[in-house]
């Protein structure tokens, strides 16, 4: 994704001034980052090596019966499918930044040419953040189980109703 | 003062800096006040912002910054931070094994209620409630049937507590098995 345009022509040469400033810029990084560096690496780190017994793990959800295989009026089948149901989007919120950030990093790196050179991620993250908007928009929070479940079934309930509006 | 004893009393009020009479200029003994000073108001320019800032300045460097400061320098240093690695087959980790820092794994030792107790907790206490909801309303339902409709002689039982009376059983044939009753 580098900005090289080797098919064009030559780059332009740089004049001393624009050498001496990045120089200058470089300086003052490594002026900051030199003893920061330079004490995790030598001091830090082998401290932390010697004590590596410990470790942990990322927490594992088991899946629990969704909200349509649930008894009516079950407290407890509810309070758990909710709970799958706010990880679930928590998850697929969390799908949807990234693609976004991954878009607007293209744009912001591209500049003039992002109309044509990230066009993919532009159309990838436009379906995302629309299903994402047909499941989770318009919904609470936390007790969103049932209320995505009957909009689910007015969703589908008006598309057979009409079937030569296409919604999205 | 035991040289002072010395002399004689009347010269002894010429010596102490603090005398409780002299002769007044009408030549009688009088008391003399020696309590008070010069009364002077100084004005000066305000320090109490000074004396504010370096008491903040004290109070959260010293007893904030410093102290938290060592901790998470010796926690991190000398402890380290944990590696990410896989869950081994059939493992069920502890959850404090769930937490890369070593303070927050020593809080979660330590200090806080595993997640997963607390949310079967929750459970049960809706399972509970929700089995007392459901025989209220159906209490309210056969009441109200019931009063409408006349045609069933409920509205004179009472619910009665059954513990009182299997105790009561328990202790009549207990009784009459030691009395001999047959």
């Amino acid at each position: 994704m580098g900005g090289e345009d080797s098919d064009h022509s030559k780059p332009v040469k740089s004049s001393i001034t624009d050498l001496k400033i990045q120089n200058i810029a470089y300086g003052l990084f490594r002026a900051v980052d030199g003893p920061v560096t330079y004490f995790r690496e030598n001091i830090v780190e082998p401290l932390q090596r010697r004590n590596t017994s410990e470790k942990f793990y990322h927490r594992q959800f088991k899946r629990v019966p969704t909200i349509d295989q649930c008894d009516f009026e079950d407290p407890v089948c509810i309070y758990e499918a909710d709970q799958q149901f706010f990880r679930d989007k928590q998850v697929d919120s969390n799908i949807v930044k990234f693609l976004r950030q991954r878009m607007i990093e293209c744009i912001t790196w591209e500049g003039p040419d992002s109309n044509y050179k990230c066009r993919k991620l532009q159309e990838d993250y436009e379906t995302t953040a629309t299903n994402w908007f047909i499941k989770y928009g318009d919904i609470r929070t936390h007790k969103g189980s049932i209320e995505a479940y009957m909009k689910q079934k007015h969703r589908l309930i008006w598309e057979r109703q009409h079937p030569d509006i296409k919604l999205h | 003062m035991v040289g002072m004893s010395l002399l004689r009393p009347s010269m002894r009020q010429l010596f102490i800096r603090l005398p409780l009479q002299k002769k007044s200029v009408l030549q009688s003994q009088i008391s003399v006040r020696n309590a008070g000073h010069e009364r002077k108001m100084v004005i000066i320019p305000t320090k109490f912002e000074w004396t504010q800032f370096k008491n903040d300045l004290h109070f959260y460097f010293l007893l904030g910054l410093v102290p938290m400061g060592l901790l998470i320098t010796y926690a991190n240093m000398f402890i380290g931070p944990a590696e990410l690695s896989e869950i081994p087959e059939g493992y069920e980790p502890k959850e404090y094994e769930y937490y890369q820092s070593p303070i927050k794994r020593w809080m979660a030792k330590y200090i806080f209620e595993e997640p997963m107790k607390e949310y079967e907790r929750s459970l049960h206490t809706l399972h509970v409630e929700g089995e007392r909801r459901y025989w209220n309303m159906l209490y309210k339902k056969v009441k109200v049937l019931m009063q409408d409709r006349l045609d069933y002689r409920g509205w004179y039982w009472v619910d009665a507590d059954k513990s009182i009376m299997d105790l009561q059983k328990e202790l009549k044939e207990y009784n009459d098995r030691v009395i001999g009753n047959k």
